[in-house]
C-alpha cells in the first residue's frame, strides 16, 4: 500500500502542484499589483485578477479530470494490465486512487480558498488569523456537532470519487463507449440518490420532525448523524461495487 | 509438480466461446510455443493465466494455487500492449518494478540496459514503439519469476529486432522456469521452443514436444502449423 501511494502521489503530483502554483502564484502577482495606487489604470492587475477567478475554477476542474484520469487510465486502461498484475490486493489499489484523491481535493480547495482571499480581502492575514480562530472557537465549543461537521467535510467528496468509480467500473460491461456510459450511468445515480433524499425529507416532514412548537436540537442532531450514516451507507455500497466488478467483472479491453 | 495447469478450463464473453475444455499441464524448465492464428484464445488463455479474468469453466493452478496476490508474485507478465506509464523515465520504471517484485533482478535489469542500449533518463514517452517493447520486455525478463507469460513479444517489431528479443528470452530465463510465448510469427520462434501447443477457435489442437511434432510431420512446425489452419 505504501508503494502503490508514493507512485500514485507522483503520479498526481507532477499534474496537480504545478496548477496549484500556478494559481497561487497568480493571485500574489495580481494582489501585489492591487497595491499599486487606485488612479493609474492598470490593466495588468485587470488580467491578473480574471485569471486568478479562472485558475480557481480551472483546479477544479482539474482536479476532477485527474481524479477520473488516474482510476480509469492507471486500473481500467492499457496500464491496468500492469497494475492487476502486481502482487497486491484490489482493496490497496483502490485505497491508493482514494487517498491521493480525496488529499488532492483538499489541498485543491485550500488553495482555491487562499487564492480568493489573496484576490479580494485587502488584510489577508488578519481575515485568515479571524477566520480560523473563529473555526476552532466553533469546533471547541460545539462538541458532537463539530464532529458531525468535520465528518460530513470528509464523507461529501469521499462519496462524490466512490460515486465516480463505481460508474467507470460499472462501464466496463458496455461494449464500447465506456466513457459516455460511466456519464450515463452517473447521472442516473445522482437523480436516483436525489429521489431518495427528497423521499426521507418528506417521510420527516411528515413524522413532524420540523414543527414549529418543537426544541429543533436534538433533531438536528439525529439529522445530522443520519445523514452521516446515510453517507457511510452509500460509500460503502460504492465501494463494494467498484471491488466486485474489479475482482469478478474486470474487461481492460 | 506441474508450474502451470489448465483443467478443462473455458471462456465465455456473451454468447462467444473463446476458450472450450483446454487441458495441459507443463512442467518446470520448458519453453512453450503458445501457437495460434489471431482469435484462436491465445492472449485469453495468458489472462486467465494471471487472473485479469476469471475462468467460466474448470480451473487454471500456477503452482497449485488458484491466480491471485500470490501467484502473481511468480508469475512475470508481458502484455502486447504498452503498460508502462507514459511520464516515468526508464529509470523510475525499472524502481517501480524493484518496488513491487522482490524477485525483481537489478543487476540482470541493468545489464539488459546496457545490451539494447536503453538511456536511464529517457521519458518514456519519447522512446519509439519497438524501444518500448524492448523495454518493457527488459522488466518482464529481469525477474527471476517460475513462471513467464509473454503475449505476443515480437509481433510489431522488424526482423531484426525480433532476433535480439528472441536472444534476451533465451538467455534470461531460471532452467527450472517455464516460459510460454504467445505468437503466430512460427518461424521465428520455432527454433528455440521445447514445447508446442497448437489452439484452434479455443479448443487445444496439439500439445506436444517441438521435436516430435517435427518427426510426425516430417517437416517443420510452421509447414506444420500451415497445414493445420489452412
Amino acid at each position: 500500500m505504501k508503494k502503490l501511494l508514493k507512485y500514485e502521489f507522483i503520479a498526481v503530483g507532477r499534474q496537480f502542484l504545478p496548477v496549484v502554483g500556478a494559481l497561487l502564484l497568480v493571485s500574489l502577482v495580481s494582489r501585489a499589483l492591487g497595491q499599486l495606487p487606485p488612479e493609474e489604470f492598470n490593466p495588468f492587475f485587470l488580467v491578473g485578477r480574471v485569471l486568478g477567478y479562472l485558475l480557481v475554477a480551472g483546479v477544479a476542474v482539474f482536479a476532477l479530470g485527474i481524479t477520473l484520469q488516474r482510476f480509469r487510465g492507471n486500473l481500467l486502461g492499457d496500464e491496468g494490465y500492469l497494475m492487476f498484475t502486481l502482487p497486491v490486493s484490489i482493496d490497496a489499489l483502490i485505497w491508493s486512487k482514494l487517498i491521493v484523491a480525496l488529499l488532492m481535493c483538499l489541498l485543491g480547495l485550500a488553495a482555491a480558498g487562499f487564492s480568493i482571499l489573496l484576490l479580494s480581502m485587502r488584510d489577508i492575514f488578519d481575515t485568515l488569523q479571524y477566520g480560523f480562530n473563529a473555526l476552532f472557537e466553533f469546533l471547541r465549543s460545539s462538541g458532537p456537532e463539530g464532529v458531525r461537521m468535520l465528518l460530513l467535510a470528509g464523507l461529501v467528496p469521499l462519496s462524490g470519487i466512490l460515486l465516480c468509480y463505481m460508474c467507470m467500473a460499472l462501464a466496463m460491461l458496455a461494449g464500447g463507449k465506456r466513457g459516455l456510459v460511466a456519464v450515463g450511468l452517473f447521472f442516473v445515480a445522482v437523480t436516483l440518490l436525489q429521489v431518495i433524499a427528497v423521499a426521507l425529507g418528506s417521510a420527516m416532514v411528515r413524522a413532524g420532525w420540523f414543527r414549529g412548537d418543537l426544541d429543533h436540537g436534538p433533531y438536528f442532531a439525529a439529522l445530522g448523524w443520519m445523514v452521516i450514516g446515510i453517507e457511510l451507507f452509500f460509500d460503502a455500497v460504492f465501494y463494494f461495487v467498484t471491488r466486485f466488478m474489479l475482482q469478478k467483472r474486470l474487461n481492460l479491453e | 509438480m506441474a508450474i502451470l495447469e489448465a483443467r478443462n478450463l473455458g471462456k465465455r464473453f456473451g454468447q462467444k466461446a473463446a476458450l472450450q475444455d483446454f487441458s495441459v499441464a507443463i512442467e518446470p524448465g520448458r519453453l512453450v510455443g503458445l501457437l495460434g492464428p489471431n482469435g484462436s484464445g491465445k492472449s485469453t488463455f495468458l489472462k486467465l493465466c494471471n487472473g485479469l479474468i476469471t475462468p467460466s469453466a474448470g480451473e487454471i493452478l500456477i503452482e497449485g494455487q488458484r491466480p491471485g496476490a500470490g501467484t502473481k508474485r511468480i508469475v512475470s507478465y508481458l502484455p502486447e500492449r504498452g503498460v508502462l506509464s507514459e511520464w516515468m523515465t526508464v529509470r523510475q520504471a525499472l524502481g517501480f518494478f524493484a518496488d513491487f517484485y522482490p524477485d525483481f533482478d537489478r543487476e540482470r535489469a541493468e545489464a539488459m540496459l546496457d545490451a539494447l542500449g536503453l538511456e536511464r533518463g529517457a521519458r518514456i514517452k519519447t522512446l519509439s514503439k519497438g524501444t518500448k517493447e524492448k523495454l518493457q520486455l527488459l522488466l518482464t525478463m529481469a525477474r527471476r519469476a517460475k513462471l513467464y507469460l509473454l503475449d505476443e513479444p515480437i509481433g510489431g517489431v522488424d526482423p531484426a529486432a525480433r532476433d535480439v528479443i528472441l536472444n534476451t528470452i533465451v538467455r534470461n530465463y531460471d532452467q527450472d522456469a517455464v516460459v510460454v510465448i504467445s505468437t503466430h510469427l512460427i518461424a521465428d520462434v520455432e527454433s528455440i521452443l521445447d514445447d508446442v501447443i497448437f489452439l484452434k477457435e479455443g479448443r487445444l489442437e496439439r500439445f506436444a514436444p517441438a521435436d516430435s511434432l517435427r518427426e510426425s510431420s516430417g517437416g517443420s512446425i510452421d509447414s506444420l502449423f500451415r497445414e493445420v489452419f489452412r
